[in-house]
């Protein structure tokens, strides 16, 4: 095959083995072992500093040690909390996303539609999440709501424009085709329009679920009664620097599985994609 | 079977901007009698495209009107298979559900399209490939599955948009005797646009030779080969004459034009 590579669109750091300019690298099969020595390394070095040498000290930067006591301690209240945040981002990510995706088939499909919608997300779309923070607290509260509130309207604000483009990308020919094989409007759209935008929706999804990790934590710092944000906070303000770091990794953990998860699923359903 | 005759009377086709009217077709008049295969040559900008998109019903005529099989065309329709060049294989559906999708989108049952798409896969000579996704295959490939597909879906017409003009010299050659070898087994009315003399002439019952500025058919070429047609026709003197001759007359609208 001589397709050319394209790099997928957004969100997304090819690795050595998917660009072949620097395929010349590590040898095969060590990749996975130098990625673990990597780590390993990290953590080494992290505990020399901290423990071992103790250049610096654990007010700035906790020792692992202090880590592993710090979820030991915490245990079933580590669990509810990042069990609250994780809840609000899937339901604000699967939600927004959703409405997201409707509202910008309907943008790319009616131009009434488009002429009325358009212009209130246009200005919308700039201002950032969190700047409504205090407004969301005011109407919602410090609860749920208003953080699945944020989250959604984040990952919705990317997914209506994400969907209109992705429309708008589809190749006439395509459609042309299709509709000399005898298929009407609605089948258009159907068999021809919905398939060929999922490789940009997905990668959309991904974006969306990042950002909504982003803007809840955020909104978790400004009032909470459960969840990491809300744990990361209150360990500040007592100085309890491990707990911030632990809220801190459990986050990156839960962000990095949830992203791992959907390149997987998107890998598997775009599998007729050139570009993989 | 129906009959598919395609008329094009008086038609003409006017593209305007705010800015400036392009006549992309000046006053046109062609007769395609049914199962006629007929090759449209001429340089670009000389309208033989918009002349197919209007067949198609892509777009419609300033002037004029267009009928095939005594019905005017007004929309894109099932009647009229097209193949372009780009390549418009649907890359999300695997071989067999490409040649299906004609079929499938106009209604027909399950037990009857599997049928009829393995007996096209075979005649383009992909039976071997009818699970795997476009991505897998080379463009002479995709190419015959995009002509199954087209034939697939029960056209009267097929209207062919320079649908080889992507493909090297070899890749070209096999597919006019594998679109030969399927309009040998189930003819059909073909109008077949192409800047390639050659082309025109291996494939075609006549050639209609376009000119640019202003756009309109300069001549009609009978083209007085059999329906069996090897390769080596194209060697013969009688090929390279008429090969001569359209090729004269081409360059001397075209300078004319110019």
């Amino acid at each position: 095959m001589t397709q050319l590579e394209t790099p997928a669109p957004t969100g997304h750091v090819p690795s050595p083995e998917e660009s072949p300019a620097f395929r010349a690298a590590p040898r095969r099969g060590a990749g996975p072992l130098l990625s673990i020595l990597s780590i390993v390394a990290l953590l080494v070095v992290w505990w020399v500093l901290t423990t071992g040498t103790g250049t610096i000290r654990q007010l700035y930067f906790p020792s692992p040690e202090s880590l592993g006591v710090a979820m030991t301690t915490l245990n079933a209240q580590l669990l509810a909390d990042a069990g609250a945040t994780l809840a609000r981002v899937l339901v604000s990510w699967v939600g927004g996303s959703a409405l997201g995706v409707v509202v910008g088939l309907g943008m790319a499909r009616s131009r009434w539609f488009y002429s009325v919608v358009n212009p209130v997300i246009e200005a919308l779309r700039p201002v950032p999440p969190v700047a409504l923070i205090p407004f969301v607290i005011l109407w919602f509260g410090i609860g749920d709501d208003g953080k699945i509130f944020l989250g959604a309207l984040a990952c919705f604000m990317v997914m209506v424009v994400n969907t209109t483009v992705a429309c708008g990308n589809v190749p006439p020919v395509y459609v042309q085709a299709a509709e000399s094989l005898g298929a009407k409007r609605g089948q258009v759209y159907r068999t021809v329009v919905l398939p060929a935008i999922v490789p940009e929706i997905l990668s959309g999804f991904r974006i969306g679920s990042a950002l909504a990790f982003a803007v809840i934590v955020a909104a978790e710092f400004q009032g909470a009664d459960v969840g990491i944000g809300r744990l990361i906070m209150s360990a500040s303000r007592t100085l309890n620097t491990p707990v911030v770091l632990l809220g801190t990794v459990v986050i990156a953990v839960m962000a990095v599985l949830l992203d791992v998860a959907i390149s997987r699923l998107s890998a598997y359903i775009t599998r007729w994609s050139a570009r993989r | 079977m129906t009959v598919s005759e395609i008329v094009v009377d008086h038609v003409a086709k006017v593209f305007a901007t705010a800015r400036k009217r392009t006549v992309a077709l000046n006053q046109t008049d062609l007769t395609i009698a049914a199962d006629e295969t007929v090759c449209i040559v001429g340089p670009s900008g000389c309208g033989k495209t918009t002349l197919l998109n209007l067949i198609a019903g892509f777009i419609s005529p300033t002037e004029g009107t267009i009928r095939v099989g005594g019905r005017e065309v007004t929309r894109p329709g099932a009647d009229r298979a097209v193949v372009f060049q780009a390549d418009a294989v649907f890359p999300w559906l695997s071989v067999a559900n490409n040649v299906a999708y004609g079929m499938r989108v106009q209604g027909m049952g399950a037990t009857e399209r599997r049928a009829r798409v393995e007996h096209y896969l075979e005649l383009v000579g992909l039976a071997d490939f009818r699970t795997a996704f476009p991505k897998e295959l080379s463009g002479g490939m995709r190419k015959r599955v995009d002509l199954a597909r087209a034939y697939a879906s029960g056209p009267g017409v097929l209207l062919l948009d320079e649908p080889f003009g992507a493909l090297d010299l070899f890749t070209k050659e096999a597919m006019w005797l594998a679109l030969a070898g399927v309009v040998a087994a189930e003819p059909k009315t073909i109008v077949f646009v192409t800047h390639d003399i050659e082309e025109a002439l291996f494939l075609g019952d006549r050639v209609v030779v376009m000119t640019p500025r202003p756009a309109r058919v300069h001549s009609i070429v009978e083209v007085p080969f059999g329906p069996d047609r090897d390769l080596d026709l194209k060697a013969s003197p009688e090929f390279q004459s008429l090969r001569t001759a359209i090729a004269h007359t081409l360059r001397e609208v075209h300078d004319d034009a110019a």
